[in-house]
């Protein structure tokens, strides 16, 4: 994450995804402040709006949960054509 | 995928997927007394003038989109979002949002006003209501959007609704040198809304729909005001209507319609909140044939606040669009994925 804040909030979810890692909202949400300081909408609410819409038009994807049974939410990772579509986006 | 996160995630998917519904369905109100408002303005002097033909819905068009710009940045001020709105300008999802705005100002709205000088009301508004069904074909092809048979006849229902509605009488179908030419507007104006829809959906899967707005907003007001408005203008200039129109300018400054305009604006900023939400959640297909609901909500505003009477063709028209909402609310997709996968 080279230029973060050109990016959109959206986009950087995105991008912090490419890693192949699964995340919560929440934990998005704190990997994210860094990059966004002062900016009240970055909430754990609102990622998870962000989350939704982009699982909604295929760009992310529910991970299993059985892979990490220690997280109470869901966790979400990013999908093939996702992950292309991000990359693009970045570029 | 255990049965505590899978029960979870469908909580969450009906949860989106209703307040994707309920925001587009909203939209159609406030679209419609947006409308209205727009409607009663430019009846209003100055610009009921027939030499304003063109410049006065441009000037009209141009002051709604100044002033949803402005409260949208207010409302995204607000919210903490200002230095996301400038973010977005700059950025690669948010040229998809710059372009629906450079595609729907002059080919949406100049084209609506050519087809409706061009070859009246009779074939320019039945035509222009097809928009949500060719912002369907558009996103089936680029955004690979999912259309189920529900959604798909949902549509249709919508869009036939909406056409009769706006049908005029045969009285009023005028005789035109330049029918043909006008009717060819007519569906470059449809082909530009959904157009302009589609990019703003494009944009929206990395922008969030209230800041992708207000990208719109800002680029479509400066274009009206910077291009196309100063071109009418010089239009009417060179044809040696200059006093006119400065006579027009003083008069349209002090007049209650301008402020019918940027009534309309506010209003409009709120609809296309609801709209630009409701295409990120439910998909553009079924976001407009929600939209569409405008013309219903058209006929009982028309009633309550006009004293219009409600003829046997609205009712048939009110019918289908109702029957339409019906299929594209029940209508059922996989989860909330909206788009076929690569």
């Amino acid at each position: 994450m080279n230029r973060p804040p050109s990016r959109t909030v959206r986009l950087n979810i995105g991008a912090m995804l490419l890693d192949g890692l699964p995340r919560t909202a929440e934990e998005i949400r704190s990997g994210l402040a860094g990059f966004y300081p002062g900016e009240r909408h970055l909430c754990t609410e609102a990622v998870e709006l962000h989350l939704q819409a982009l699982r909604a038009v295929g760009v992310v994807m529910l991970a299993d949960p059985a892979d990490d049974e220690a997280r109470q939410d869901l966790t979400y990772v990013l999908s093939a054509d996702g992950k292309a579509r991000v990359q693009r986006n970045l570029e | 995928m255990t049965d505590a996160s899978l029960a979870l995630s469908h909580r969450k998917d009906r949860a989106f997927a209703r307040k994707g519904l309920t925001v587009a369905a909203i939209n159609g109100i406030f679209f419609s007394l947006d409308s209205m408002l727009l409607k009663t303005g430019l009846g209003g002097s100055p610009f009921c003038d027939p030499l304003f033909w063109l410049l006065a819905p441009l000037f009209a068009a141009g002051c709604h989109d100044l002033a949803a710009a402005c409260l949208s940045l207010g409302i995204n001020t607000a919210q903490g979002k200002r230095r996301e709105v400038f973010r977005t300008l700059r950025s690669k999802p948010g040229r998809w949002c710059i372009l629906g705005a450079l595609i729907g100002a002059p080919l949406g709205m100049g084209g609506f006003l050519l087809a409706l000088a061009l070859a009246g009301p009779a074939y320019a508004l039945p035509i222009t209501t097809l928009y949500p069904a060719i912002a369907a074909v558009l996103a089936r092809v680029f955004l690979k959007e999912r259309i189920s048979r529900r959604t798909g006849l949902g549509l249709l229902c919508c869009v036939a609704g909406a056409a009769v509605i706006s049908c005029a009488p045969a009285a009023a179908v005028q005789d035109s040198p330049h029918l043909y030419l006008g009717i060819a507007f007519a569906f470059v104006a449809a082909l530009g809304w959904a157009a302009e829809g589609v990019c703003a959906a494009s944009g929206m899967d990395f922008i969030e729909p209230g800041v992708a707005l207000n990208v719109y907003q800002l680029v479509s007001a400066a274009l009206y005001f910077c291009l196309i408005i100063p071109v009418a203008a010089a239009w009417l200039v060179l044809q040696g209507h200059g006093s006119v129109l400065a006579d027009m300018a003083v008069r349209a400054v002090h007049s209650r319609e301008l402020w019918l305009f940027f009534g309309a604006g506010w209003l409009g900023c709120l609809s296309y909140r609801c709209w630009y939400m409701g295409m990120n959640m439910i998909g553009v297909s079924r976001a407009m044939a929600l939209n569409i609901t405008y013309a219903l909500w058209g006929i009982l505003f028309s009633v309550v606040f006009m004293n219009a009477l409600v003829t046997g063709r609205l009712l048939a028209g009110a019918g289908l669009v109702f029957c339409g909402v019906v299929f594209v609310i029940r209508s059922r997709h996989e989860g909330i994925t909206l788009r076929h996968a690569d």
